[in-house]
């Protein structure tokens, strides 16, 4: 009944994550819930912060697709502003703001 | 006589720079020449000719003034004369860049970063002898002073492996440096406070640590940090090796760390949740 419950939990909890992340073959997909924008865009390290629209997928959620197996860190932009998403590693940026940090192994 | 002539005139014209080279061509009319003397110089040291050009034709891009290009081509230059990585620098360049932050404020997080950088290499060198081994140790030790460590809690972790160093062979003594700085690293960069997470490893290191341990305390804390604040986490563990816990007793739920959940109901359920966040905050930010 609570192993039942628990995965009840995690399964609504998956539902409500914001931001998050899946691994498919050698892609890494990140997703981004963000309802009521016209438009998110990305920059990571591991192109020198070229800027990459976001793909619009169902249920308000946007997707950015870049190469799995490395560490980088990276920030959003909603609207053309700039958005560090709920994350669990952070580093700051020196400019008063933080990145968000993918590390493969966790 | 022709044959000279013609050597000298090309000497004289190469010296004087009538003949275009890569640089020029690659920059505009508009570029001044001491921005274009310092790109050849850059080369010259040895940053990559690419790298070098396009770091000049994204600030012209951005309109950075003058004074503020040649600034931040310093700064690059400078910390390939002191050894130090410059991929961090220019990578700096190109995040500020992207932000829109401006020009002055792009030079001064460079100069940060090369600061940084060349704090943790010195840490680094006079824990390892060996150069491959030390580059490698002071790019983490300057990973974890992005996420937060100070210079001071930095000094007080060095000065314990230090201390421990001597007791060890030289492998010993760099895989447990390396295991001491990838958990000051995974700690800060979760949010606990830097003199916490100097705590914590400090601790350890005390306790006799070795490298093994050290990487399954790193293991445990990430695991449980999932589930629990960090800097409570942290707290505990402090005092759970303190009062003489082993490595692996720390991993065990509700021993050497707090019990209570995390605030803002952030976590990793779901798929792939590990890097990203919940729905709610993420608890124990700085």
């Amino acid at each position: 009944m609570r192993l039942w419950m628990w995965c009840l939990v995690c399964f609504v909890l998956a539902g409500c994550a914001s931001h998050y992340h899946q691994v498919r073959g050698e892609a890494l997909h990140l997703y981004l819930k963000m309802p009521d924008v016209s438009r998110v865009d990305f920059a990571s390290s591991l192109d020198g912060f070229k800027i990459h629209q976001g793909k619009k997928t169902a249920s308000q959620t946007w997707e950015i697709t870049v190469p799995a197996g490395k560490e980088f860190r990276y920030f959003y932009f909603i609207n053309g502003k700039i958005h560090v998403p709920d994350c669990r590693l952070r580093e700051h940026d020196g400019f008063g703001m933080e990145n968000c940090i993918y590390v493969p192994e966790l | 006589m022709k044959t000279l002539t013609a050597v000298l005139m090309m000497l004289v014209l190469g010296a004087s720079g009538v003949w275009a080279d890569e640089v020029d061509d690659a920059l505009s009319n508009r570029t001044s020449l001491e921005l274009r003397n310092n790109t050849r110089e850059m080369i010259r040291l040895g940053i990559p000719r690419d790298e070098a050009i396009e770091m000049v034709q994204l600030m012209e891009r951005n309109r950075f003034r003058n004074r503020a290009m040649v600034q931040a081509q310093n700064v690059v230059m400078q910390a390939k004369r002191e050894g130090l990585p410059t991929d961090p620098v220019m990578s700096k360049a190109r995040e500020g860049l992207a932000k829109q932050v401006g020009d002055q404020a792009v030079v001064q997080a460079m100069e940060q970063v090369r600061s940084r950088y060349s704090f943790a290499y010195a840490q680094a060198n006079k824990l390892s002898l060996d150069k491959r081994q030390a580059n490698k140790l002071g790019d983490t030790i300057a990973q974890g002073m992005t996420a937060g460590m100070t210079e001071k809690d930095m000094e007080a972790v060095r000065a314990q492996l230090q201390v421990r160093n001597r007791e060890m062979t030289r492998n010993q003594a760099e895989d447990l440096s390396l295991e001491t700085y990838n958990t000051v690293r995974s700690m800060s960069r979760l949010g606990v406070p830097s003199s916490n997470v100097a705590e914590v490893v400090e601790e350890a290191l005390r306790n006799n640590f070795q490298a093994r341990e050290m990487k399954t305390l790193r293991q445990s804390f990430m695991e449980r940090s999932r589930n629990e604040d960090p800097t409570r986490l942290a707290a505990g563990y402090a005092q759970g090796i303190r009062g003489g816990m082993q490595a692996e007793g720390l991993g065990a739920t509700g021993k050497g760390g707090s019990a209570g959940g995390k605030g803002g109901g952030s976590g990793s359920a779901g798929a792939g949740g590990g890097n990203g966040g919940g729905s709610g905050g993420s608890g124990g930010r700085r």
